[in-house]
């Protein structure tokens, strides 16, 4: 009895929270699933699975679905080794230069608008757009990857020191003492126990990547951009602006979808590594 | 002796004070209207655009393309000034017109004795004087530096950054009195300045005192709101909104209705002598009607009227029977994205008892969709062009009341045009739309200029002609070949490319083609920011001064010294007449293009309305008088020649002229597709080459059709 009346106080806790799941999160899913079964939004016919084939042969979602799962391996790979060199770094430092961690933190803080206003300053010239215009797609994307390292590091520098900072000092002592040092020491003993953390750390950074619309298309200032910067979420954006949602909401499906997967396999790889470890 | 002197002194006393109590009795009764003629302002016969009174009821009117005119109060022609034609503001002063002249940037002073114009004031840098007003010694001017530049406040308050300057006439100098948010000023019979401002969020009459040039405020009229023009005199405040003329007694605070519907545009048209209020404005319910009225223009139908109705004229039985209004029905919601000044909703009111409540419309046509689809029930009809992204979408989705059940609407339908019927009709075979106006953009000329210049008329045919005829066309003095808004006649031949070569509704787009290589590179390379001939310095851009030397708008209309210029058909109608100009379509790419592109603007049901039964109903007024629902343009969509005829002058060779480029009008289709601004900057700025820019037109057009 008591366990049953603790439960529905459990239940009764949640529901605010619940509620704001299902009104924010679950009924517009579930809304935005439904459109990309219909034709439009004033017909409402049922259009079975026409919507997603037709997505799925559009050469220019295609494009955009392969430029975001570039960006995002590419740039979280670049990201996690530049935070975690970093942390590296910081962690050795003195007590006295622990604040220098809050400074990496800052990008994060400021205002997109400011910072590509800032970011223009630096890019937006001839002698660049000469390069961008000529060069290949890493070029054409450099000031994203920048940016996107520049303001998501900080965060990834606060978890990634303090996991650091939580290493058994035993381990490491005894790791030193059978002469392990150096690279063999980072790679054998300090990865596998911070790996937990990396791998939350990869996942942050991952859907981070996906947020780096609102940047790319203040810098680029247009709905087409270049082809290597031209990402899901313009694809997604031009359609919303010209109220095609059934095509909208079956790009964001397959784009769920595609991304579940992809982080469900993250979740499997880590567990699988943790279980290695613990072993 | 001393007694009778005395007894003398009282009796005149007295009669003084009876005097004056008559003149306080006269106010405080009804307005008392003399029994004025009418004037027909004939020579020339065109738009009144301001007027002053002397004393003795002398009526000095300025006419648009013309000059100040004196006429008698029972309409006899005096004399007309000559070098008077760039007055904008009058005012009599002390025996004397003074003006504004709005090219010199001066206050002058006319002699009305021997015409003579003396200059008073140096330059004042104001591009437009609501008001001249003589007070005491002084005259007062109420000036806007620059009319394009305003703020909307709140409360309706419309910010123009008005400066009230004092004019010694005697010595010229100029102060600014450093008084803010003035909306009019009123100098009165007691020799009085007056003033109406918005201060400290709220609307007020104020005093200046034109001898220590301090301000008082004398009345919170916050219920008014924004006015045009007002009077003050013996405590009543007569005022003008833009619907009608109402004096207040400001002692008991009772109001009455002088006038209505009428539209005062600023206090350069209102005033007040002996009595009377004499005012001149524009009629909004009596397109053909007319009152017996003091000043007539019989092109233009606006006039200052202080007279009585005259039951007896014929066209006033005309008028009394368009009067009778309906019975009141309620009301219906419009958004438009312009000043709802434009629309003259109390016609519609008239002859269907539907009232209009208008809502102001996001500019930006995404945002509109938007609240359509959303189910806005807030709006019942909506105003936009069939060419603009807010219709394509509104037809894609099928966002609409059909118009079909209407056999008044399917009739209107019938007389127009065939292409503008096809717009009207969705695909789905409904009705959707009613089309309120038709404007395009054409080559204006006149014939005995033309000739002078030794101009062959295909010249005009084509562009690459027209672009060599623009090239050695005078620069400097009298004359001037100009084309209005350089950018819009670029995009036009961009509309001209798309309508003949592109099929956007096909998904078949091509920009990769020397044609459009080659009109992309003649447009924006250069011609439209640095051809010596893109805007000639005669005529004054709204926006810029161009090199420095300044302009007036007024010559755009001047017969005697344009010899072409490529402008609005509606402005030429709606600011100047027919007489003495021709027409031409603009320019073409080439022969391919067959047709003038046109542009339309039109009304359709949202169907989210709650009213949809009344929305009809108003868009049925509205067919009833098409060509008075919505002033400063032009409506040019019936086959019949015939319709037009009271409304333009169909004798013209002009309107033939008219009629037949827009008969075979187009209307663009590029279902919201426009060329992106940063590739034409990135191209004038040397970053990318012709061929880049339109490789990047061409695929910024496929991915939009295709992706």
């Amino acid at each position: 009895m008591n366990n049953k009346r603790f439960k529905l106080k459990v239940f009764a806790l949640c529901i605010p929270g619940l509620a704001g799941f299902i009104m924010f999160f679950l009924w517009p899913f579930g809304k935005s699933l439904w459109y990309s079964f219909i034709d439009d939004v004033f017909h409402k016919n049922f259009v079975w699975f026409d919507n997603y084939r037709m997505v799925l042969g559009n050469r220019y979602f295609r494009l955009a679905l392969r430029n975001t799962l570039i960006f995002s391996f590419v740039g979280v790979g670049l990201l996690l080794i530049v935070s975690l060199a970093l942390s590296m770094g910081l962690v050795r430092l003195d007590r006295r230069y622990h604040f220098m961690k809050s400074a990496f933190f800052l990008p994060m803080l400021l205002p997109t608008v400011s910072v590509i206003f800032a970011w223009r300053l630096v890019f937006d010239n001839d002698v660049y757009f000469a390069w961008m215009k000529d060069g290949g797609p890493l070029l054409q994307t450099l000031p994203i990857y920048v940016l996107y390292i520049w303001k998501n590091s900080g965060v990834n520098i606060i978890l990634l020191t303090a996991a650091l900072s939580q290493l058994p000092g035993e381990i490491i002592e005894a790791a030193e003492l059978d002469g392990v040092r150096g690279l063999k020491l980072f790679r054998y003993v300090t990865m596998p126990l911070i790996t937990p953390v990396m791998f939350f750390v990869g996942i942050l950074s991952f859907v981070n990547s996906l947020k780096i619309f609102k940047e790319s298309y203040l810098f680029y200032g247009t709905n087409y951009p270049l082809d290597a910067a031209y990402n899901i979420q313009y694809y997604m954006n031009n359609h919303f602006l010209k109220f095609n949602y059934h095509n909208l909401a079956c790009a964001s499906a397959i784009a769920a979808i595609i991304l579940a997967i992809i982080i469900s396999l993250i979740y499997k790889i880590q567990n699988k590594f943790t279980e290695d470890v613990s072993i | 002796m001393r007694r009778y002197m005395l007894y003398g002194l009282l009796l005149i006393i007295i009669l003084l004070a009876g005097c004056s109590t008559s003149d306080k009795k006269d106010a405080e009764g009804d307005v008392k209207l003399p029994s004025f003629q009418k004037i027909t302002v004939s020579n020339p016969a065109s738009e009144v655009v301001t007027f002053t009174v002397s004393p003795d009821g002398n009526l000095y009117i300025l006419e648009a393309g013309g000059l100040l005119t004196v006429y008698k109060n029972d309409g006899t022609l005096m004399h007309e000034y000559e070098n008077t034609s760039d007055f904008i503001a009058v005012c009599w002063h002390d025996g004397m017109v003074y003006a504004y002249d709005a090219v010199k940037q001066q206050i002058v002073a006319l002699d009305t004795k021997d015409g003579s114009i003396k200059k008073i004031t140096d330059e004042l840098k104001a591009e437009e004087i609501l008001k001249l007003a003589s007070a005491g010694e002084y005259i007062y001017a109420l000036a806007v530096p620059e009319v394009h530049n305003y703020e909307l406040g709140p409360n309706g308050y419309i910010n123009f950054g008005e400066i009230l300057y004092r004019i010694n006439p005697k010595t010229g100098e100029v102060i600014d009195t450093n008084e803010t948010n003035i909306i009019a000023i009123y100098a009165a019979s007691d020799g009085k300045l007056y003033y109406y401002a918005y201060r400290d969020d709220a609307y007020a009459l104020y005093t200046f005192g034109t001898k220590d040039g301090k301000s008082a405020k004398l009345y919170n009229l916050d219920d008014i709101g924004y006015i045009t023009a007002f009077v003050y005199e013996n405590d009543y405040f007569i005022y003008s909104d833009h619907e009608k003329v109402v004096m207040l007694n400001l002692s008991d605070n009772t109001e009455k209705v002088i006038e209505e519907p009428i539209l005062i545009l600023c206090g350069n048209d209102m005033t007040f002598l002996k009595g009377n209020i004499i005012y001149f404005g524009y009629y909004t319910d009596k397109p053909n009607a007319i009152n017996s009225v003091y000043i007539e223009d019989i092109n233009r139908n606006s006039h200052a009227d202080i007279s009585d109705i005259d039951n007896d004229d014929k066209k006033n039985k005309e008028y009394k029977e368009f009067i009778e209004a309906a019975e009141e029905k309620g009301s219906v919601a419009v958004s438009i994205p312009f000043s709802k000044v434009y629309i003259n909703s109390s016609i519609v009111k008239r002859i269907s008892g539907i009232k209009t409540v208008f809502i102001s419309q996001n500019i930006d046509n995404q945002a509109v969709l938007t609240e359509i689809m959303a189910g806005n029930p807030d709006v019942d009809i909506y105003i936009t062009t069939p060419a603009s992204y807010l219709a394509e979408g509104v037809l894609s989705k099928g966002i609409y009341v059909s118009l079909n059940n209407s056999e008044i609407i399917k009739n209107y339908k019938d007389k127009c045009f065939d292409y503008i019927a096809d717009a009207m009709t969705a695909p789905s075979g409904d009705i959707w739309m009613l089309p309120l106006q038709l404007d395009s953009y054409v080559i204006w000329y006149i014939p005995e200029n033309i000739e002078k210049f030794d101009i062959d008329l295909e010249e005009f045919r084509y562009l690459d002609d027209f672009l060599k005829l623009s090239e050695r066309m005078p620069r400097t003095g009298n004359y001037a070949a100009y084309v209005e808004t350089p950018y819009l006649f670029a995009r036009s031949l961009e509309d001209q490319y798309d309508m003949t070569y592109n099929n956007f509704k096909e998904k078949k787009v091509n920009y990769e083609t020397p044609l459009f290589r080659d009109l992309f590179d003649k447009m924006w390379s250069g011609w439209i920011m640095y051809s010596p001939n893109s805007r000639h310095p005669l005529f004054r851009s709204s926006h810029d001064d161009y090199k420095g030397e300044l302009m007036e708008e007024s010559a755009r209309f001047d017969k005697t010294r344009v010899i072409y210029k490529y402008d609005s058909i509606g402005e030429q109608l709606n600011m100047s007449s027919l007489d003495g100009w021709r027409v031409l379509p603009m320019p073409r790419l080439n022969s391919d293009v067959k047709k003038n592109s046109v542009n339309i603007s039109c009304a359709f049901i949202n169907p989210h309305s709650k009213n949809k039964e009344l929305a009809l109903e108003y868009l049925e007024a509205i067919t009833k008088v098409p060509f008075d629902y919505w002033s400063y343009t032009c409506v040019l969509l019936f086959k019949d020649k015939e319709m037009y005829a009271d409304r333009y002058d169909i004798t013209q060779p002009a309107f033939e002229d008219i009629y037949n480029i827009v008969k075979d009008g187009m209307i663009n289709s590029r279902c919201g597709f426009y060329i992106n601004g940063n590739i034409i900057d990135d191209y004038q700025n040397g970053r990318l080459t012709l061929d880049e820019a339109i490789a990047l037109i061409q695929r910024e057009a496929e991915m939009w059709l295709n992706e």
